[in-house]
């Protein structure tokens, strides 16, 4: 699954660079995460629950922060494994400003769905994809406007 | 495809059952035809901690006709609608919709009110109270409201419900005299996940003129879209006019992407069925043959 | 003992349009399915734990939380069932290990990781989220173009390319044929993966008996029975140690049941490791991701031609796709239509370039028109690409082309002798039926009205039953040379009397739904004149009590051509012997004795006629009254081969099947330019069956194949992502035809009987699933005026198409 989206956030680009690296922001912002835990060298292991409607799994994932270019753009390399099948791939952040203390967030995601859910839960990949990611900015955006 | 180990809650009474889903909190699914939760719950892609059957409920199982609605309880099988000589000539719409709801095997166990609690974008039911502009009774133990469809459906497979509510009853607005409906999909075969769907609802005044006009698209975003159409009141509904509502469409939809078919293949089913659905619409009265 | 006097009126039972004898049981929920067996006591339940990867490396496996869970007997990983037993065989060179569960890698989404046994499937299901399996994913290989680069990672490192198998042949005057061209057309063609999908999936019952180290393994599995001998080299026991019994009644298969022989393998070893008997039954996301499918196949095609239409020679260049494994019968995919390469064109030359690749796919196999529908797809819209280009009319270059009537026996390049036939005159007939002239007017008048409306033609030999040496024209002839010759394609079938003189037949056919018992019986009252209703037929197959051969099972349409013949020569033997003892109880020669009405009738004296169950009684009761050197009893094995399967000569050529049907298919469609839309508005199929066995069975075949041709035409696929995730996993994604999507299809016959065969049957379950893909094809490219076209033709791709 590839997509892109973009967000406008409150605050200077650095400091919302910063941010974005924060374990515990990325906890509260990651749509339903239970656990999540830095392991050193920008690597982090998390237990999360996603899913959409009554379809709903638990993953144990890996998280790495690569390519940081601060405070343009980072990668984080995703990998996920739980009982309904295993996620793999690639989300790609930049940042750039915007307007009067505004910081505009690009992202661009390539995630691969494998085993059952990707079998059987076609029909709603796509939507839980959109879901997760429109969920996580969208919490990004309140925890930074919280601050 | 054997489900994993959950609780099981037979209800007797409505209060019962509205009891158990407040004490159940929110890991329990409500069975009603269970055309779309067993399957999941046998796939294991659902596993809830209870199930809440509400078939023995026979209060929930009634057709009745108040305040310009045809009021559908909850265990009402889409397959009774169908074979209701009323409540296909009270809502006419039901009469195009039913039958493309998979198959009768499943309408026969499926019902309307657990089709709109499952909110599937790409179904038919959802896409018909939507264009209609229905709404559902709601209940919890603590109390009741209606919700319109507007407000119900508030993502993918996803509505605006409370963990503890329970649709009672769906509210189906009577068929108005000049009113005309239409509802077309377009599935691979019959009775499969519509790739696009559009349902309308057009009323022409003595002049010709639009004085009413609902459009809304299924399989066309997180959940059925109703497209603009207030400007539209009061002009006629001429080809470019047509023209104009299909391109609205088009621009209006984010479908999904999967390997049956691309965003943009869905896109263009979508104006595709709108153009011929409201051409169809423009002709004079007459010449249509429904 | 004569109620009434006898009247002979001897009873024609072959090629009458008789009911099925499997109905009655069958429409009454009364069929015998694996699952409604219950052989052994105390019989645990499978369930497998199968990869989520498309390539990954299996670091470790922990099955310790599911071990503990009550109810759990056993867990079966693949380490385990690599010391216990062997990889299976295939007919290759390269040395590609295929174990039934994966070994240190996994292959394919779905492949089997570990097996759990537990007192129930809910349980056994629960152990398996309780397994942990660590991974290390590895690059997947998805498409035939990365496998065919050296450096994708090889899915068998030991091999250490995807490339598995080549081989090059050539058959006349190649080269001289395209120097003397007068143009050539090159075309590429692809052809997608998909499956059969019958109602009931796979089901292993096994018991491991410890005392004798044997297996009892039932399962509805439908041969060939030479996997029966892979089975027991796999288990390393001799075959006599491996009862594979099959159940009264399989609920379909269309070749992919065949594949079931690595679950039986590995149900067996569950049952051996938990000291348990064993039962699995796929459920239908196992049987989507990871039973069986066809090949995926790249074809490269030149034709050198004449501008008249004449074509003087083919270079075929194929590449199969076998998906993660070579699993017997592979590469026979790719091998069953080599000798049949010309199809039914007199093509004098011919060079084919054959590869095999692995890739992260499900491992292919057996399915309706196997091989079939891959080559024609090529060679038939080759046809119409020369019509195009060269401005001829379609008809008159396949017309050119065709092999003439008089020109049967028909001795194809490649080696294939088409026995009968009159291509013209079938395909004529389709001409007739569909009225071709109207067609093609209404097709242009629907163009005229600025509709999209195309014609699809094409014209395939039906080759059926498979030769048992074909397969080893993967091997060159050194290689070949070191093993024994492998020829003919026999079936065995048992005819008896027992002392009342009721009629049993026992078939090693294990028929999935096709009519077996119908036509044995059909056959044998007629050659025994006696009555349907009086003959019960048996078509399970008991390994250690059933006549069966190497060849046995239900697959290459062989019934017909082969079965049948079997069926005919035992009820031969028995009628010799009733006429032998009735001859000798009249005092007439065993020559003037006929069988009819359940009498053997001496000619001209119908009062002397005595009731075969008389005769029958008599070699029970008074052996020492039979004529001298008749046994006792009436118990009649027949073995039949078709004398015309010679094994591979010395130039690679090969006869690949018994008999060759002939099928011609016309097609009108429309195409909605908006939506995709095919509407199917005419469809014609004139089919050569050779001598009609059963008209009601042979409607029934060709509607079938007709269903799954066109399930392949328009809808199947088993679609992988570019990650090699599995994206049909449930039968909302991968659609295959209903009732409501198969229009009507007018069937005609020009029937040629085979002269090589006593009966002269030819087989017809797969004419349309190979011919039918392609017609559509052709009327696809007709309508939308373009040169290529990908199947399946969804509404979507052909939406595509459209917009260019």
């Amino acid at each position: 699954m590839i997509g892109e989206g973009s967000i406008e956030l409150a605050g200077g680009q650095e400091s919302i660079y910063q941010a974005l690296l924060d374990p515990q922001l990325l906890r509260r912002a990651i749509p339903g995460c239970r656990d999540f835990e830095e392991r050193g060298d920008s690597r982090y292991a998390a237990v999360m629950e996603a899913g959409v409607g009554p379809i709903k799994g638990t993953f144990k994932a890996t998280v790495a922060v690569t390519d940081q270019q601060p405070p343009q753009s980072y990668a984080l390399q995703v990998e996920g494994q739980g009982a309904p099948g295993s996620v793999f791939g690639r989300i790609s952040i930049s940042l750039a400003p915007s307007t009067a203390g505004q910081t505009r967030l690009h992202y661009v995601y390539d995630v691969s769905v494998s085993g059952k859910i990707a079998m059987v839960g076609q029909r709603m990949l796509d939507a839980a994809a959109k879901m997760v990611a429109a969920q996580f900015f969208k919490r990004l955006h309140e925890e930074l406007a919280a601050r | 495809m054997k489900p994993a180990r959950f609780d099981y809650y037979l209800p007797a009474t409505l209060d019962e059952a509205l009891d158990a889903l407040h004490e159940l909190g929110d890991d329990v699914k409500v069975l009603a035809g269970g055309q779309s939760l067993v399957p999941m719950l046998n796939m294991r892609l659902a596993q809830p901690a209870a199930l809440l059957d509400i078939n023995a409920l026979r209060e929930l199982d009634t057709i009745t006709r108040e305040n310009g609605a045809l009021r559908v309880g909850a265990t009402v099988r889409q397959g009774t609608l169908e074979r209701s000589p009323e409540a296909l000539s009270e809502v006419p719409l039901l009469a195009q919709a039913l039958p493309l709801i998979g198959h009768w095997q499943t309408r026969n166990r499926g019902t309307l009110c657990g089709s709109l609690a499952h909110a599937d974008p790409s179904a038919e039911l959802p896409l018909l109270l939507t264009v209609l502009g229905g709404s559902v009774e709601v209940r919890s133990t603590r109390g009741s409201r209606t919700v319109a469809a507007g407000d119900l459906f508030a993502s993918y497979f996803t509505t605006a419900l409370e963990p503890d509510e329970l649709i009672v009853t769906a509210n189906l607005p009577l068929a108005r005299p000049r009113r005309r409906y239409a509802f077309q999909e377009f599935a691979q075969r019959h009775g499969d996940f519509a790739l696009a769907a559009v349902a309308c609802a057009v009323e022409l005044d003595e002049s010709g003129r639009i004085s009413h006009l609902a459009l809304a698209l299924g399989g066309a975003g997180e959940m059925p879209l109703l497209v603009e159409t207030a400007d539209m009141l009061g002009t006629e509904l001429t080809a470019a006019a047509v023209a104009t509502l299909a391109e609205r469409a088009w621009a209006g939809c984010d479908p999904p992407n999967d390997h049956h078919a691309s965003a943009a293949f869905r896109r263009q089913l979508v104006r595709t069925l709108t153009s011929r659905m409201l051409t169809a619409f423009a002709q004079p009265q007459e010449q249509l043959v429904r | 003992m004569i109620e009434s006097p006898p009247r002979i009126r001897p009873q024609r039972w072959i090629g009458e349009a008789v009911p099925r004898k499997e109905d009655p049981a069958l429409l009454t929920g009364a069929g015998r399915f694996i699952d409604d067996l219950d052989p052994f006591p105390n019989t645990y339940h499978a369930a497998i734990l199968r990869s989520p990867h498309a390539h990954a490396r299996i670091l470790s496996v922990d099955a310790a939380r599911a071990l503990a869970l009550d109810g759990v007997k056993a867990v079966l990983t693949g380490a385990r069932v690599a010391e216990i037993s062997k990889p299976f065989h295939a007919g290759i060179s390269e040395p590609v290990h295929f174990y039934p569960i994966a070994v240190g890698k996994v292959r394919y989404v779905g492949e089997p990781v570990a097996v759990v046994v537990a007192r129930d499937r809910y349980i056994a299901e629960d152990a398996l989220d309780l397994i942990e399996v660590e991974y290390e994913r590895l690059e997947p290989v998805v498409e035939i173009d990365r496998a065919l680069e050296r450096d994708s990672a090889p899915l068998h490192e030991n091999v250490g390319s995807n490339v598995v198998h080549e081989r090059s042949f050539v058959y006349g005057d190649v080269d001289g044929a395209f120097a003397a061209a007068e143009d050539v057309i090159k075309a590429t063609f692809r052809f997608p993966k998909y499956a059969s999908t019958p109602i009931e999936t796979y089901g292993v019952i096994a018991h491991y008996q410890r005392g004798t180290d044997t297996y009892a393994i039932h399962a509805n599995f439908q041969g060939p029975f030479v996997l029966h001998t892979l089975l027991a080299a796999a288990l390393r026991v001799p075959g006599n140690r491996v009862r594979v019994l099959v159940p009264p009644d399989i609920g379909g298969s269309y070749g992919i049941k065949a594949l079931l022989y690595p679950y039986m393998a590995l149900i067996a070893l569950a049952s051996k490791e938990s000291g348990v008997p064993v039962r699995w039954i796929e459920d239908r996301l196992e049987h989507l991701c990871a039973s069986s499918s066809l090949t995926d196949r790249l074809t490269k095609v030149q034709a050198a031609v004449l501008r008249d239409g004449t074509v003087l020679a083919l270079r075929l260049d194929h590449v199969d796709n076998v998906g993660a494994y070579v699993r017997a019968p592979e590469p026979a995919c790719l091998y069953r239509m080599h000798g049949t390469s010309t199809g039914a064109y007199r093509i004098p030359a011919i060079a084919i370039h054959n590869r095999l690749v692995t890739t992260n796919k499900l491992p292919t196999g057996l399915n309706r028109g196997y091989g079939g529908q891959e080559h024609y797809f090529a060679l038939e819209r080759t046809m119409a690409l020369i019509a195009k280009r060269l401005q001829l009319d379609r008809l008159d270059v396949v017309r050119r082309n065709l092999v003439h009537a008089d020109e049967f026996p028909y001795r194809a390049p490649a080696g294939s002798v088409l026995d009968s036939g009159d291509y013209q005159a079938a395909l004529d007939e389709a001409l007739r039926l569909a009225e071709y002239g109207k067609l093609l007017a209404a097709r242009d008048r629907a163009r005229a009205q600025g509709r999209c409306a195309g014609v699809g033609l094409a014209c395939v030999v039906e080759p059926s039953g498979s030769s048992m040496g074909y397969i080893t024209i993967a091997l060159p002839l050194e290689q070949r040379k070191k093993s024994l010759p492998k020829s003919g394609a026999a079936e065995a079938v048992t005819v008896a009397l027992d002392p009342t003189g009721a009629i049993t037949v026992r078939l090693g056919t294990a028929p999935q739904g096709q009519g077996h018992q119908t036509v044995a019986a059909q056959i044998v009252a007629e050659e025994l004149g006696v009555s349907l209703e009086s003959i019960e037929v048996i078509a399970e197959v008991d390994t250690q009590t059933s006549p069966w051969t190497i060849a046995s099972g239900t697959y290459s349409s062989r019934f017909a051509p082969i079965a049948a013949v079997a069926v005919q020569s035992a009820a031969r033997k028995v009628a010799m012997k009733l006429r032998a003892i009735a001859a000798q109880e009249c005092g007439v020669p065993a020559d003037d004795v006929e069988l009819a009405e359940g009498l053997a009738i001496p000619r001209g004296e119908r009062a002397k006629a005595i009731p075969i169950k008389r005769l029958a009684g008599l070699a029970h009761w008074n052996p020492l009254a039979l004529p001298a050197g008749l046994e006792p009893g009436v118990y009649e094995t027949a073995y039949y081969s078709v004398p015309i399967l010679e094994a591979p000569d010395d130039q690679d050529r090969v006869n690949s099947s018994a008999v060759y049907g002939f099928v011609a298919d016309i097609c009108l469609l429309e195409v909605d330019r908006d939506t995709g839309k095919i509407d199917i508005q005419r469809y014609v199929s004139v089919h050569d069956t050779g001598r009609m066995l059963n008209p009601l069975l042979a409607e029934g075949q060709i509607r079938g194949g007709f269903a799954h041709g066109l399930g392949g035409a328009l809808m199947e696929e088993i679609v992988y992502d570019e990650s090699g995730a599995l994206l049909s996993g449930t039968f909302a994604d991968y659609l295959c035809p209903t009732a409501a999507e198969i229009p009507p299809l007018q069937i005609g016959h020009v029937d040629t009987p085979s002269p090589f065969t006593p009966l002269g049957a030819k087989g017809i379950g797969e004419g349309n699933s190979m011919s039918v893909p392609v017609t559509i094809a052709n009327a696809v490219a007709d309508a939308l005026g373009i040169d290529d076209v990908t199947l399946p033709l969804t509404p979507r791709r052909v939406w595509e198409l459209a917009q260019r």
